[in-house]
């Protein structure tokens, strides 16, 4: 659920750590939505993704006294949410699973006319195609409105390989549309 | 390349639009990814995660409160002996010594309120570290 006020994020912080009585669950609630959208495409059983949602919460409490306002408190709240993610693949083995871009047969259909909602619903699918890094970064530039630099920093990755693995994602992407004629 | 400056357009880094058939489908899958995917975690997530980090802190807090008692028990036995002199008789002198230097700044005084106050800092600072930041 979104929260309905946004509390500046240095008088959120505060109040965690000082113990006023909701404050966590107002964070979580002002940030929810974007653990979830940063780790929603990589795991994709949905009581993982609900799990993996409190893992991250949980390690935001226990080091938001290290938080030192050197990024906003969603790069840094993105940035633990990804590397859980990360790690809960590792751990699972789901990174070796990776379906490889080339082996995979084309099976859009040129043919199809496809209207908005249905275009969503087929990039959506196939985006389960692309690398971790490729829809990690797709999610959070046009998902979640960060700026490559901001990107940069939750995936701990040079800003100019962020651009490359943008630009490498959509190609992909759009490489797998039906023909642009058909859209309604 | 020109798939290049398509994107860049699209991102807000070229002023001048590109004239390329692809624009279409690149402005079709912008918007697509843009979109809501419609995911969302079930309804009380805050409230669970909240509920718990309490367990945990709860469990934290029985911990410490049972490292204090433990104190409070061994500095009270240590007041005790200290202060009430017949411990010849029951061979305490090694744990006597060991006591004493434990609580040298109490004996040195000869105040009985010294090693209470010890106690006592010592549960407030225990204290102190438990319940800051409580969820």
């Amino acid at each position: 659920m979104q929260a309905e006020t946004q509390i500046p994020d240095a008088l959120l912080v505060k109040d965690v750590l000082s113990g006023t009585q909701g404050a966590f669950e107002q964070l979580i609630n002002q940030y929810e939505r974007l653990v979830l959208h940063a780790i929603f495409r990589l795991i994709r059983n949905p009581a993982d993704r609900e799990d993996v949602c409190q893992e991250v919460f949980i390690k935001v409490f226990r080091q938001l006294r290290s938080f030192r306002y050197q990024s906003r408190l969603s790069t840094w709240i993105a940035r633990i949410a990804y590397n859980t993610a990360v790690n809960h693949l590792r751990k699972h083995r789901e990174l070796a699973q990776e379906i490889n871009w080339h082996e995979v047969d084309e099976q859009s259909d040129p043919a199809l006319t496809m209207n908005e909602q249905q275009l969503q619903a087929f990039v959506h699918d196939k985006m389960e195609r692309l690398s971790v890094v490729e829809k990690s970064v797709l999610t959070f530039y046009h998902l979640e409105e960060m700026s490559v630099t901001e990107i940069s920093q939750v995936m701990d990755r040079p800003e100019g390989t962020i651009k490359s693995d943008l630009y490498r994602a959509r190609k992909k992407l759009k490489d797998l549309m039906p023909a642009e004629k058909t859209y309604e | 390349m020109s798939e290049d400056k398509i994107q860049a357009w699209l991102d807000g880094e070229l002023a001048e639009k590109p004239a390329d058939p692809a624009l279409g489908a690149y402005e079709q899958l912008y918007a697509a990814l843009a979109s809501d995917p419609g995911v969302r975690l079930t309804p009380g997530f805050a409230a669970r995660v909240t509920a718990r980090l309490r367990a945990e802190q709860d469990r934290q807090s029985a911990r410490y409160v049972n490292l204090a008692g433990t104190l409070a028990v061994i500095a009270s036995f240590a007041v005790m002996v200290v202060y009430l002199g017949s411990y010849d008789s029951l061979n305490l002198k090694p744990v006597m010594e060991t006591l004493r230097d434990l609580f040298l700044p109490a004996i040195l005084l000869n105040k009985t309120w010294i090693a209470t106050a010890i106690v006592c800092s010592a549960l407030a600072v225990i204290d102190r570290w438990v319940s800051a930041q409580r969820v």
